[in-house]
């Protein structure tokens, strides 16, 4: 909520007519009724995004990994075959979801792996950034 | 299309430094080299780079020097430094420089330091340009003003074209099957960059899930290539919010994207840094009400025909969406706007100015 009052967003013309207002009121009805607390929104609001704080070299490093770690990420299925290739690409289609079937909870697994590795590896990367 | 008769008479051609697949800027260079046929000009794409599903569709970028010959139009669309500003500079007038505006570099700190040198490089050969162009064309007055602070001298607006058939394909059955569930769908398009402020949408999207509508959800349409390390953070941030409903969507077809149009009930933007955002025009486009953040070229782009956010309010702005989702009149009114602006936009209403254009240089 804006301390100094102003409205946050502008409908133009008659339909935004008390929209503000409206909102405003639901709003205050919602922090009235504990479904939601001021800390919170200022928890929220002000959460920072975490990027990379290291080097360039460094944040390269780490973003090339960044670009694997999701392992159940397919590509799009295509084939460049004129004729056949429409063909080609259904049974490809219909192949990954009876592999998908197979695979998905080994995925999901090396998934979870990936991604706290990769957190663990962003902080090691900026903490060496950090020693010089 | 009358008054162009300049344009039925000359070859016009188009440089840019990738053709690629979901690209605005590239989309706008196939739409207006189809204009630019009907008008009966010769017209030719020339491209660094081409994706592999816009193979034929460009020819390589040094061959354009063969043919450009006394009379051809260049128009070269820039929006980062690239090599192929080295060939535009040495190409005959009358050559047509078109702004898409560079990305602020400072927004890929911490993200990609090579996408951030190449934008700076990109703002320097822009300063470079002032002498290598006939007429600078923007696609917007936002990116127009950038041109005259620089010192460009012959300014003009020629907004990016809708072209409505991209956009009569069938929907995709499968996506929207299970989509449409009586689930309220929050919808984002755009590549994952960092000046599109998507954890902004995230936290706008916390609040109307957490604490208005669980039953409620988030598409995140569009890559993250060279923005890995953003994505990465966006994902953290869900899961440090505990938020669950979100649904990166990656790269999707022409067919997908209108199906994720189709599936929407508000367009949420909280960008910091737009040239034009092209997804604006085509939500209106499907009748979905858009919430903006007011920021670069989105207030003009916009016009009447959405609700534009002044300050981010995070909480305010997730219960303006929800009233935009119950209230029926306040929702169709959106809708009703955001078609009328979008068909400002499209070929019909467009075509004239470029005929204008094209007969001034």
């Amino acid at each position: 909520m804006d301390a100094t009052g102003g409205p946050s967003f502008r409908i133009a013309g008659e339909i935004g007519r008390g929209v503000v207002e409206k909102v405003r009121a639901r709003l205050a009805d919602r922090l009235a009724r504990g479904i939601l607390d001021r800390d919170e929104i200022a928890r929220v609001s002000t959460m920072p995004l975490r990027t990379f704080a290291g080097g360039d070299a460094a944040s390269e490093i780490f973003r090339r990994c960044c670009v694997t770690w999701e392992v159940d990420r397919v590509p799009a299925l295509t084939s460049h075959r004129p004729l056949i290739g429409p063909l080609l690409v259904a049974i490809k289609r219909v192949a990954r979801r009876l592999l998908r079937f197979q695979t998905e909870a080994q995925f999901s697994r090396q998934r979870d792996f990936n991604w706290n590795l990769l957190l663990v590896l962003r902080e090691l990367l900026e903490r060496d950034g950090r020693r010089g | 299309m009358g008054g162009g008769a300049e344009v039925l008479e000359r070859s016009v051609h188009q440089l840019v430094p990738n053709l690629a697949f979901g690209d605005a800027i590239s989309q706008q260079a196939l739409t207006l080299r189809r204009i630019l046929r009907a008008l009966g000009a010769r017209s030719e794409i020339f491209a660094e780079h081409v994706d592999a599903q816009l193979h034929g569709e460009a020819r390589p970028y040094r061959q354009l020097r063969d043919e450009a010959r006394d009379g051809t139009v260049a128009l070269y669309h820039f929006s980062i430094g690239s090599e192929v500003t080295d060939l535009y500079r040495l190409l005959p007038n009358p050559r047509i420089l078109v702004y898409h505006n560079i990305t602020p570099p400072e927004f890929f700190r911490g993200v990609n330091a090579e996408v951030a040198r190449l934008c700076a490089r990109g703002r320097e050969e822009l300063r470079a340009l002032r002498a290598h162009c006939t007429l600078a064309l923007a696609d917007s007055e936002f990116n127009r003003q950038e041109l005259a602070a620089l010192g460009f001298e012959h300014t003009a607006v020629l907004p990016i074209l809708l072209d409505p058939e991209r956009y009569r394909v069938r929907p995709v059955r499968r996506l929207e099957r299970p989509y449409r569930d009586g689930h309220v769908n929050f919808l984002h398009v755009g590549r994952l960059v960092p000046n599109k402020r998507i954890e902004d949408v995230l936290k706008v999207f916390y609040f109307y899930r957490r604490r208005i509508n669980p039953d409620s959800r988030l598409f995140l349409v569009g890559i993250d290539t060279d923005m890995e390390i953003y994505s990465v953070a966006l994902r953290q941030m869900i899961h440090d919010l505990g938020l669950s409903g979100v649904a990166f969507a990656g790269r999707v077809s022409q067919r997908e994207l209108v199906t994720y149009y189709r599936l929407a009930h508000v367009y949420l933007c909280m960008s910091e840094h737009e040239g034009f955002c092209v997804p604006l025009v085509e939500a209106m486009h499907f009748g979905v009400p858009i919430i903006a953040y007011a920021a670069g070229a989105v207030p003009e782009t916009l016009g009447d025909a959405g609700a534009l956010v002044l300050r981010k309010d995070f909480a305010e702005i997730a219960e303006l969406a929800a009233m935009v989702c119950e209230d029926p009149t306040l929702r169709e009114a959106l809708a009703a706007r955001g078609r009328a602006r979008a068909r400002e936009f499209l070929p019909e209403a467009v075509t004239p100015l470029l005929e204008r254009l094209l007969g001034s240089v």
